[in-house]
């Protein structure tokens, strides 16, 4: 038996166009087959493994793009095109999703679709589910069903569309998806501040949080590699160029009033961090989890705790997002810390979230890491799968 | 005592006598929403708390009573008329804004509260609630959630479910429960996105907790003129096409600019075949630059009037032409029928030409008023209900507008739901197998079918 990405593996299904795709789906489906749908296979290690070996459903072979008329603002792609083939495609016409998603070179749309995490970097707040407007996906009988459509602007039946994103293929395969789209901004500048105190950055933080203002990353970024307590502000800002100057001297005036310190406009390799991909594309000895807070910037507790552990540790809060992402770079190290991690979420109401763990640790940190829905989303959501999946066959353990 | 009195009693016990009625003249006006579509409830009820409705929604349960949720009855869709009669709980007695928390940029409100409201009162701390039904003066939230609203602002904005971060509901069984959450990364189903343009057929909506959001430094409203409805139409798909995205762009044919000039002398001339207003927002640097390449734009299309509003009394003015519009065109015709469909930006001119062409065919007068930067065109239908045969031909004229729409690749409802009156139309945009895979989703939240029946659904 395959082991692909952790997931054991009965077969290997590559379709290579609409019809193949539910074909396949359709006669997996009635001989009573599990099947996992992969893109990109890059988010294999989120979520409950798959409770047993299944048939794999590849989409790289369906990459291509459905409609794209750049002047309505819209484009529809089939679900296993590669994110950076559609960036590119966009930016081709000054156009983008309004968000990075992470990954962008092996992820595929239908993956990140399923997966349902929009990145760091993000234009007005979008979130994957705001920007999609249609799903044609596929169900247990083969048969297409769409939702939605390729228009900005609807109000045409139920958006069953939503019950595919973030949902990890648990209620059918996706063929196609359309966005609605954003005219790209003329500048994205990256300003970089360095600040010794954590409440000094967040009152920058909490200043610009809430503005209509085009600042789609403001990130803290911190580690136990700097060698004395620091905090790193990543700050982009787009827009027309006055409108860059003006938002980047409000800040910069800003900062010096909190005791930050300016380290870097636009590019500067020693300063980098690759915050697009940040907690992904890692080592099988590392691990990345997401913390998220109702209250934007509510995270100190959780800083504090890392500062004072002895964790090899990177952390990047977002705020604007209410999300602490943490890379451990010996996941190993993690288990002496579990139950306090657990104990703090649960006291401060955080939710965790695993974006990546190997499979070893998989069901340790799952069971502490267990976030509580209320019993009648558990039920909501118990019926859906009876519903759309009465055989328990698509992703199968995997989200449900 | 037979089964009306009891049940009658039984609502009492509920919500007390004063918020109970069972007699025709006084469900008179929960007959209808902004539609001509009618229904005669067989009470009305207007609780004041989310446990009270629960109590109801489980009486309704045990008498098998449709239960239909209502806010200001403001919606074009027939969306909240009792077709088949029963419970129509009105929500406008939970009309409190419970919280503006100005640090995470959130109100939390009850479903009754005016959709305006929300921004007046958010304007205290510099904030807003985006969509802007033109109706939100009146149309209260919880309605704006059933049917998705938008509003002309939804351009640069978003509609309804990208402003609403979590609701509280009252399920089918009459348990409550939140879906959603502060946090949108919140993993699992999105229920809060499901539940937002049900039509209110999936449960009744009590509370929301909304983003607001800052308001712009500086606002630039420009009102232009162009002398057919085509070069509007055409202009505006070049302005999005250029990569600019407005505020709102609003457009208003011939009939309709002329029945808002004369309805509020706004400075609209009396040469135009059509007009757009755009507003721009943002820094004032910008928004210089943003009206200068968008006057740019336009050029091409033979402008032949362009106005800037000077101050806040002049784009109030121009704002009151296009929101009034609706009732301006009472001068016209005593009647009117409005279509809601949305099509790709690009097909603007094309569709609008092919309603002109439907228009003479049935020797009707259709003033089009449109979110035009959305492609969501609202052709008004004007006719005389005392006209024979008048009525079902200016229906029969939607439906052909609404053929035109989802052959040009758009879909039937751009803001203002599928409801009663468009119910029937839903096999021009989705097969069988589309329609079940909708019907299993009614089915988990309402197994009973008692939430608004006769609603999105075609009558088989």
């Amino acid at each position: 038996m395959k082991i692909i990405n952790d997931h054991r593996i009965i077969n290997t299904n590559y379709p290579h166009n609409k019809n193949e795709f539910s074909k396949v789906v359709k006669k997996l489906y009635k001989d009573n087959q599990k099947m996992i749908i992969l893109g990109g296979g890059t988010k294999a290690k989120y979520g409950n493994p798959i409770d047993s070996p299944s048939h794999t459903v590849f989409t790289s072979e369906l990459n291509k793009v459905i409609d794209y008329n750049p002047s309505d603002l819209t484009v529809t792609v089939e679900s296993g095109m590669k994110v950076e083939f559609l960036m590119n495609l966009l930016s081709e016409n000054n156009q983008y999703l309004g968000y990075i998603l992470p990954n962008k070179k092996l992820s595929s749309i239908g993956g990140s679709t399923a997966y349902g995490y929009s990145g760091n970097y993000r234009f007005n707040d979008i979130h994957i589910r705001d920007s999609i407007i249609g799903i044609e996906a596929i169900n247990y009988n083969g048969d297409f069903i769409k939702s939605g459509g390729q228009v900005v602007k609807n109000v045409s039946g139920y958006d069953l569309h939503k019950l595919y994103i973030g949902t990890q293929g648990s209620f059918g395969p996706i063929y196609s998806i359309s966005f609605k789209i954003y005219p790209k901004p003329n500048y994205d500048t990256r300003v970089i501040f360095d600040f010794e105190n954590y409440e000094d950055v967040l009152n920058i933080i909490k200043k610009y949080l809430h503005l209509n203002w085009n600042i789609p990353r403001l990130s803290i970024y911190s580690t136990n590699k700097f060698k004395r307590k620091l905090y790193r502000l990543f700050c982009n800002i787009s827009g027309t160029k006055n409108a860059v100057d003006y938002i980047k001297k409000s800040i910069t005036k800003d900062i010096k009033l909190n005791n930050g310190k300016l380290e870097e406009i636009n590019n500067n390799i020693n300063m980098s961090v690759n915050l697009d991909d940040f907690g992904y594309n890692l080592k099988d000895e590392q691990l990345s989890i997401r913390i998220l807070s109702s209250k934007n910037s509510d995270f100190h507790h959780i800083i504090n705790y890392f500062e004072n552990c002895k964790l090899n540790f990177q952390l990047l809060v977002t705020p604007s997002i209410g999300s602490i992402s943490i890379l451990i770079e010996n996941n190993d190290s993690i288990l002496s810390y579990i139950d306090e991690i657990a104990e703090i979420s649960q006291l401060n109401n955080y939710r965790i979230i695993i974006d990546y763990v190997n499979l070893s640790l998989q069901n340790k940190l799952r069971n502490k890491f267990k976030n509580n829905d209320n019993q009648p989303i558990k039920n909501l959501t118990a019926l859906l799968k009876k519903n759309y999946d009465p055989q328990n066959l698509f992703s199968s353990g995997k989200f449900i | 005592m037979d089964i009306s009195q009891s049940l009658n009693k039984k609502i009492i016990d509920i919500v007390g006598k004063d918020f109970v009625f069972a007699d025709k003249q006084d469900m008179v006006v929960y007959e209808s929403d902004g539609t001509h579509d009618k229904g005669m409830p067989d009470f009305v009820v207007l609780p004041r708390t989310t446990e009270e409705v629960a109590k109801l929604v489980l009486l309704a349960n045990e008498f098998e009573l449709p239960i239909i949720a209502r806010g200001s009855g403001t919606g074009l869709s027939g969306g909240a008329v009792p077709v088949h009669g029963g419970l129509v709980i009105s929500l406008n007695r939970m009309n409190t804004i419970i919280d503006i928390d100005v640090d995470s940029s959130t109100a939390t409100v009850e479903a009754g509260v005016i959709n305006l409201e929300i921004s007046n009162k958010a304007s205290e701390y510099g904030l807003f609630y985006a969509p802007d039904p033109s109706s939100q003066h009146a149309c209260t939230i919880g309605g704006n959630i059933a049917e998705n609203s938008g509003g002309p602002h939804c351009l640069a904005y978003g509609v309804t479910t990208n402003h609403v971060l979590a609701i509280e509901v009252v399920l089918p069984d009459g348990e409550i429960t939140w879906f959603g959450d502060f946090n949108k990364e919140v993993p699992g189903v999105d229920f809060r996105g499901l539940f937002i343009g049900s039509e209110g057929t999936f449960g009744i909506c009590t509370k929301v907790v909304v983003k607001l959001l800052q308001k712009p430094q500086d606002v630039k409203t420009m009102l232009i003129a162009f002398s057919s409805i085509q070069d509007a139409a055409n202009a505006t798909t070049a302005i999005i096409g250029a990569g600019i995205i407005p505020a709102a762009i609003e457009m208003m044919d011939k009939t309709a600019s002329d029945a808002a000039e004369e309805a509020t002398n706004a400075g609209i001339p009396k040469n135009s075949g059509a007009v757009l207003l755009i507003e721009i927002e943002g820094f004032e640097s910008d928004i210089n630059d943003q009206g200068k390449l968008i006057s740019d734009v336009i050029y091409e299309f033979n402008p032949i009037d362009i106005k800037i509003a000077k101050n806040d009394q002049e784009r109030d003015l121009f704002w009151k032409a296009r929101k009034g519009v609706l009732g301006a065109l009472g001068r016209i015709a005593p009647n009117y029928f409005l279509v809601d469909g949305t099509v790709p930006r690009t097909k603007l001119s094309a569709v609008l030409s092919e309603v002109s062409t439907l228009a003479k065919k049935y020797n009707l007068i259709v003033a089009n008023v449109l979110h035009a930067g959305d492609g969501n065109l609202h052709p008004c239908i004007l006719f005389d209900q005392q006209t024979p045969g008048d009525t079902d031909k200016a229906l029969k004229l939607g439906g052909d507008i609404l053929k035109v729409c989802v052959e040009n690749g758009g879909v039937l409802s751009g803001e203002h739901g599928i409801g009663y009156e468009k119910r029937d139309y839903m096999p021009l945009l989705f097969s069988e197998i589309d329609l079940n895979n909708m019907k299993i989703l009614k089915n988990i939240f309402d197994p009973d079918g008692l939430f608004n029946p006769g609603k999105i659904f075609p009558v088989e």
